[in-house]
């Protein structure tokens, strides 16, 4: 998709370019030709094929739901089966006349109606609801068949079956942290790099990031961690994995890495804004503050999210060293994740109560995200990130929103925050603007129109 | 490996994975068929509760008189934590229902007589307010420890628009479930019976 619109761009570019003598006319035309890979032509009757793939599997979902009397259970049981079979053999088909896309397409059918006889089993001999165990075997059913198969559409019904099974695993009170579906996931990733399936990558990282959030909530409700508590040690996760984001391996032996790690950046970041808002909210969710108990269990969550703070620091180092991240850089993203952390801990200390009650909490935590917003638009212009510049704006806007709807107390408080803020802002674009206008005179003497 | 599989002609493939996938199915219905089958018939009072599951439709939600188990008073001495797994042995009362009568980590050996033992596992484990000794039960003494403990046999699949009904049911009828129970504590749901009349009935297959 986004290659269409670059070529969109270039066909209107390249005549302005050739006319200014920049480019040839026979480069001009080679361009072209090394871009329309004639491949955008045949993709449409293809994304209807999964599309038409999704609405079966969506007709078996809902035919098992529906619990239909009049067919005989066994009889359902067998046009499922027969489905399966249909759906493999017409992907044989489509693949011995080389639609191997369309095939896919099918495999994709036959893994959707092997969940489906799997949840009608289940339905038929009253196996317990969530049925943990009927999920995990519907997803390693897709994952061989996109071993066997090659397909990418049974891959991804791997990755979010493994996903939702470690949502429904981590509330399994045998298990602490849901190992399994951990070790699931990362084969499902080996496959996907294997293939080097790009939209494969942000899966893996996807279906990662759930078992991280189901582990850590699964965590909270069994230790009794408040809001705040599990917030924070999301809240400084998401930084470490940011960190980490921007580590180079480019050089190491681990090569396949780095187009992972730059998958998980924006994935890493957006998270980290996001919990610094549900940070604030969470205050209004969770008002009462947690009593300290004797045992002192209630700091163990906080114990959990310095260490993650202290490894965010470490994993900055390597990132610092390669100039990903200045020394300003990483001391704001380490500022970003403590202050929260501090505010969340003195908050379940009640030391901060609820956001009507005390303007404390809320002011240092709108202050930092609008901090680390205006922070990122600087390291995303700089680093020509536009996802990051893209996520700064948006968490800007939206903790804007928050602050308007809340109110610190009452409107004339918002109004003086919002003057000040605007004040702050633009007093530091006018002296960076200075700056950059120093700068450039005294490296080419010309100057730069801003 | 992904390399040795590329040798392997198409058909063969796809049917290696139409064969596991279907013989995956094949050994559910075949376990469960056995469960049925073979089993013990247990009769087990219980309350049903009506929500929807995302894949399989209505069901009702039953809540049994041993999913919530005090062991004092089922004189077992044993410490029992969440995830753990139990066996509780249930004895038929006189009017056919069968109740608790102990509970163990292990299931034990020797004959069972005319106990059976229903295997399960610890949700979770709370203390609650001590019992007296009466003439129904044994005393628990403080802090009574109660066990909430899932059988797999909770859920039970209905016809769209059903669940309300049985639902209704449980406030003015006797709902029992009718429960096959293995030698080694396995369970499945053979039926429903409802002011001791048989409602539905589950045909092997």
């Amino acid at each position: 998709m986004l290659d269409n619109l670059y070529r969109k761009r270039l066909i209107k570019d390249l005549p302005v370019w050739r006319d200014k003598g920049w480019v040839s006319a026979d480069g001009a035309e080679h361009i072209l030709a090394d871009l329309s890979g004639g491949e955008d032509q045949a993709r449409f009757p293809i994304v209807l094929g999964f599309l038409g793939a999704v609405l079966i599997a969506a007709a078996a979902m809902t035919f098992v739901a529906a619990n239909w009397e009049e067919i005989p259970r066994l009889a359902r049981l067998g046009l499922l089966l027969a489905g399966m079979g249909v759906a493999y053999g017409f992907a044989v088909a489509l693949q011995r006349r080389g639609y191997d896309l369309l095939a896919d397409a099918a495999v994709t059918a036959g893994a959707a109606a092997f969940g489906a006889a799997i949840m009608l089993v289940g339905q038929i001999y009253h196996i317990q609801k969530d049925f943990p165990a009927g999920v995990a075997l519907w997803s390693l059913g897709a994952l061989i068949a996109a071993v066997l198969a090659n397909s990418r559409g049974a891959l991804a019904i791997a990755f979010a079956g493994f996903a939702f099974w470690s949502f429904l695993g981590a509330e399994d009170p045998g298990w602490i942290v849901h190992w399994p579906s951990l070790l699931a996931i990362a084969a499902s990733t080996w496959l996907a790099a294997a293939w080097n399936w790009p939209a494969g990558r942000h899966l893996a990282v996807l279906a990662l990031l759930f078992w991280l959030v189901a582990t850590v909530f699964a965590l909270a409700s069994r230790y009794d961690w408040s809001g705040h508590a599990t917030y924070a040690t999301l809240l400084t996760s998401a930084g470490l994995l940011w960190a980490i984001a921007h580590w180079e391996l480019r050089e190491t032996p681990l090569r396949a890495w780095p187009s992972y790690l730059d998958t998980l950046a924006p994935y890493a970041l957006a998270g980290l804004l996001a919990l610094l808002l549900i940070l604030q909210l969470a205050g209004d969710v969770f008002p009462e503050p947690v009593t300290a108990d004797e045992a002192g269990r209630f700091l163990n969550p906080y114990i959990l999210a310095l260490g993650l703070l202290v490894a965010s620091a470490l994993a900055l180092v390597p990132t610092i060293r390669s100039g990903a991240f200045t020394r300003l850089d990483a001391a704001v993203l380490l500022l970003a994740l403590a202050v929260p952390l501090a505010v969340a801990f003195l908050a379940d200390r009640g030391q901060f109560l609820a956001l009507s009650t005390d303007p404390g909490r809320s002011v240092i935590l709108a202050a930092t995200l609008i901090g680390i917003a205006v922070w990122l638009t600087a390291y995303g212009h700089r680093r020509s990130s536009r996802i990051a510049v893209n996520l700064a704006l948006i968490a800007f806007g939206a903790e804007v929103l928050y602050i308007y709807l809340e109110t610190f107390g009452s409107l004339l408080d918002t109004a003086l925050f919002f003057l000040l803020g605007g004040v702050l802002l633009i007093a530091l674009a006018w002296f960076l603007n200075r700056m950059r206008g120093r700068l450039t005179r005294a490296t080419d003497g010309n100057e730069v129109a801003p | 490996m992904i390399a040795v599989l590329d040798k392997l002609p198409f058909a063969v493939r796809f049917a290696v994975v139409f064969l596991l996938q279907a013989a995956a199915i094949g050994w559910i219905v075949f376990d469960r068929v056995a469960i049925l089958r073979d089993g013990t018939e247990i009769r087990l009072q219980a309350r049903p509760v009506d929500p929807r599951d995302l894949f399989r439709g209505e069901y009702v939600t039953l809540g049994f008189k041993v999913s919530e188990l005090r062991p004092a008073t089922l004189n077992s001495a044993e410490e029992f934590e969440a995830g753990e797994r139990l066996f509780v042995g249930l004895q038929a009362d006189e009017e056919g229902s069968w109740v608790p009568v102990s509970v163990a980590k292990s299931l034990p050996s020797g004959p069972a007589g005319n106990r059976r033992y229903i295997a399960g596992r610890v949700v979770y484990a709370y203390p609650s307010t001590p019992v007296r000794e009466s003439d129904s039960e044994r005393p628990c003494p403080d802090p009574c420890t109660t066990l909430a403990i899932e059988y797999g046999i909770e859920s039970y699949f209905v016809p769209e628009g059903q669940g309300k009904a049985l639902e209704a049911a449980r406030d003015d009828s006797k709902v029992e479930v009718l429960v096959a129970v293995t030698v080694t504590g396995r369970a499945a749901i053979k039926g429903l019976i409802v002011d001791g009349t048989l409602r539905y009935e589950e045909p092997l297959l």
